[in-house]
């Protein structure tokens, strides 16, 4: 019975098996079969003997990557700027919607909504450049420091305020661009509510408090969640550009580690290895928080 | 019926998967010709037969040549009887395109190893990524006569992977010192010969401030990364040598002695460190990446001094300067000496750059692309490089200087003729490049003097494997070296660091570096 109903299944249905089958291929050729190069972490791979002819290492990488002492150090300052971004990039983006949502006056809204985006689309070299004319040795910022106590800060140079800078210019070029998603959910939010607060005599504040974020308060969640995923990753570009001699201690992360050694010295097979390992504690974190998220009885990603 | 259809898909999948996989391995006998995006079909052909396709990678700094319509590459094919391709990355992202174009495989003819043979260029070399290029090298004219001493040091197991291109033995970068005349003439300084006159020179410029407004630097140096190699701060060389420094390695009754071991090296550092209490030294040196930030300040007329060549007297740099101050005029310090007259510019490789043919090109090809390289490097490209082609770029070439219409210099900038000049011709004054006469004059002197003090690095073309799998073992060092200087940190701190280096993995490196040495020279 059932085999007989299948290929008639399948006349009806074809025309869905073709219109999926782009999409199908697309993650079939550019994400399924690119994940078999992970092997090559179990392999002392070159790339002139190919895939299949590098001689097997076993576990060689992971040993040697957790025997580094540099391991926990890159560990440590990876984390870091990911909570420091959580505990406060991420808070502000959603401040920041609040605050834009709240403006009553349309145009006034729009123009600076547009406003705030805008950093987003320059590039961290231009925002490189613009931290070292404010915050560099002989910037804006040192220059009035020694007109007016008589003594600079060295933002650039030391590792009390690498991390300090690195949000900052998160905040600075990002939190703008953060507030699209946020600003999407707020329009979603029914108004009847807020005239049915406005009749039981409440604030703005309590508004805010009692229908703004629970409204939006499975969007934040969600957003959690996928930055969590993301949390071994550092931004690469912003890294390498700001470290210098004088902040290695605190920013050398993953990311640094992985283009150095996979780029610089052609190390590919333990450049693979870090990412796999990112990869892998990622998963883990993603699929923690989700668990809790559910059992907090939020809905969560899957 | 049922499981045909079934089947069918997959074993389209199967296929595909089979055929991506054989293009990222990145196959040595099948790949050239078929994968390559470049024009086939010349490719396959013998020798001989018409213009050979190459397609070359190469490091680009500052703007690229004109991409289309380019006559002064049209001349260059057509001589060359080439069909020439070249991919100009800009110097920035060369590291990283470089090592994806390897990694690849077949996408290039040729690739330029920027940093010549460093430990990169040996690992590659092992892993079978490059041509044994040693028997082609026989019948070649003009690449034939690059000197014995920079074959000797790029060889890898006694065979030559890469074509060098010749630079002078002395000072690609960094060794002279650039100071600015007007200045010292505007408080009666003489052209300082010591590092005790240049320090005074510096404080006048740091007390008198000539750029006005308290901008004056009086010395532009900039951060070494710290992964390569050790030391607070790179642009310095000729003050090392000054203070007696050997260059990187010097030889001690048999033993091997690093630069920062030497006493030498403390008394150089405590200079760095009074000049930055001074304030003589630029306090953005720390965060300035590269030889070209410094450069920049320089041309742009508020710093006093920097640590270039002698291609930094050229009248392009020398306008860039006038037009914040016009009356700017640059002196060089050709060599600087220190107390006990210790003075010295580093040997280098001779060479900057090596070109190398993927394994993946086919054997037949080899020998026509090293056919190019030693054509471009002839006396007639050596003209076209600098005069372009005659009626286009420039009317006449006389006693090395091409001789341009303000029309001919525009469309030279525009097509760039030197930049298809992949291998250039050995020539000592090859950075004496300037077109005004008096100015090459002084170029080529300056030429003259540095290459009788050059000092010598005995472990030069010798690489260290530890050192190698160690990128990050000169950071810390580098770290408190430039805590020192700028007075955040005491000597004790520093010694330590050098302590741990030379009872730890300056051992091996060392031993490495002497066996091999001794293997040489028995």
């Amino acid at each position: 019975m059932q085999r007989s109903l299948r290929p008639k299944r399948f006349q009806q249905l074809w025309p869905f098996y073709v219109l999926a089958a782009p999409g199908i291929l697309y993650f079939v050729i550019f994400h399924y079969i690119p994940m078999s190069g992970l092997v090559l972490a179990f392999k002392e791979y070159s790339p002139f003997k190919g895939i299949m002819n590098s001689p097997w290492v076993g576990l060689d990488n992971f040993r040697q990557f957790f025997g580094t002492s540099d391991f926990y150090i890159l560990l440590k300052n990876t984390l870091l700027i990911s909570l420091l971004n959580l505990v406060i990039y991420f808070p502000f983006t959603i401040f920041l919607s609040l605050l834009l949502n709240e403006l009553r006056l349309k145009i006034f809204k729009r123009v600076s909504q547009t406003i705030v985006y805008l950093p987003h689309f320059l590039s961290w070299v231009v925002i490189y450049g613009i931290t070292i004319s404010f915050f560099g040795p002989s910037g804006v910022i040192n220059h009035y420091l020694e007109a007016w106590f008589g003594g600079g800060a060295n933002f650039l140079v030391s590792n009390e305020w690498f991390r300090p800078l690195i949000i900052f210019q998160s905040i600075w070029k990002d939190a703008g661009w953060g507030t699209i998603i946020f600003l999407a959910a707020l329009a979603g939010i029914n108004p009847e509510q807020y005239e049915a607060a406005k009749v039981d005599g409440a604030n703005r504040l309590q508004n805010i408090w009692h229908i703004t974020l629970p409204g939006i308060k499975s969007t934040i969640v969600i957003l959690l969640l996928l930055r969590l995923g993301s949390s071994m990753d550092s931004n690469f570009m912003q890294i390498f550009l700001m470290t210098n001699s004088l902040n290695l201690d605190v920013s050398n992360v993953f990311d640094l580690f992985v283009y150095h050694i996979g780029l610089e010295q052609f190390n590919y097979s333990f450049a693979i290895t870090v990412g796999m390992f990112k990869s892998v504690a990622s998963l883990i974190l993603v699929l923690a928080a989700n668990y809790a998220a559910k059992a907090l009885g939020e809905e969560g990603i899957f | 019926m049922n499981s045909r259809r079934k089947l069918v898909p997959l074993m389209a999948t199967a296929a595909l998967t089979v055929s991506l996989l054989a293009g990222c391995s990145g196959d040595n006998n099948n790949a050239a010709p078929a994968g390559s995006a470049s024009p086939a079909g010349n490719s396959g052909k013998a020798a001989g037969s018409g213009p050979a396709s190459i397609k070359a990678m190469t490091i680009l700094f500052g703007n690229p040549p004109a991409a289309e319509n380019n006559k002064a590459l049209e001349d260059l094919e057509k001589r060359g009887n080439v069909d020439l391709d070249v991919t100009f990355v800009p110097s920035e992202a060369y590291t990283d395109k470089l090592s994806v174009a390897v990694s690849a495989g077949n996408s290039y003819d040729m690739l330029l190893m920027d940093g010549g043979k460093d430990d990169r260029f040996s690992n590659l070399v092992r892993m079978g990524a490059f041509h044994d290029l040693t028997p082609y090298l026989e019948k070649t004219q003009n690449i034939s006569q690059i000197e014995d001493t920079v074959w000797n040091g790029i060889k890898v197991d006694g065979k030559v992977y890469g074509i060098p291109r010749p630079r002078g033995l002395y000072g690609g970068g960094e060794a002279s010192i650039l100071i600015r005349k007007d200045w010292l003439d505007k408080y009666n300084l003489e052209v300082p010969k010591t590092v005790d006159e240049l320090t005074h020179a510096l404080e006048v410029f740091k007390e008198k401030d000539p750029a006005g407004g308290g901008k004056t630097i009086p010395f532009t140096i900039f951060a070494v990364d710290g992964i390569s190699s050790p030391g607070p701060f790179s642009g310095v060389l000729p003050i090392q040598f000054a203070f007696g420094i050997p260059n990187v390695w010097e030889l001690e009754d048999g033993k091997a002695v690093r630069d920062f071991q030497t006493p030498e090296y403390k008394a150089f550092l405590e200079w760095l460190r009074d000049a930055w209490s001074k304030g003589l030294i630029d306090k953005d040196a720390p965060v300035l990446k590269n030889q070209g930030q410094a450069r920049s300040k320089f041309q742009s007329g508020t710093a006093g001094a920097f640590v270039g060549n002698v291609s930094d007297l050229v009248e392009s740099s020398v306008e860039k300067l006038q037009q914040t101050d016009p009356n700017a005029e640059i002196a060089i310090i050709d060599s600087l000496e220190g107390t006990d007259g210790q003075k010295g510019v580093a040997v280098l490789g001779g060479y900057y750059g090596l070109w190398a043919i993927p394994s993946s090109v086919p054997e037949e090809k080899v020998q026509q692309i090293i056919d190019f390289l030693d054509f471009t490097a002839s006396e007639e490209n050596v003209a076209f490089s600098k005069a372009g082609v005659t009626g286009i770029h420039s009317s006449d070439f006389k006693d090395g200087v091409a001789v341009q219409t303000e029309e001919q210099k525009q469309q030279y900038d525009l097509d760039k003729p030197s930049q298809f000049v992949l291998e250039n011709r050995v020539d000592p004054y090859i950075y004496a490049n300037s077109k005004v006469p008096e100015i090459l004059e002084v170029q080529k002197a300056s030429l003259d003097i540095i290459s009788k003090i050059g000092v010598e690095n005995p472990f030069l073309s010798y690489n260290s494997e530890t050192a190698s799998k160690n990128p990050d073992s000169y950071k810390k060092m580098s770290a408190v070296m430039t805590k020192f200087v700028l007075g955040e940190g005491t000597w004790d701190d520093v010694q330590k660091e050098i302590d741990a280096w030379t009872n730890g993995t300056g051992v091996q490196i060392a031993q490495e570096l002497l066996d091999q040495y001794n293997a040489e020279h028995q």
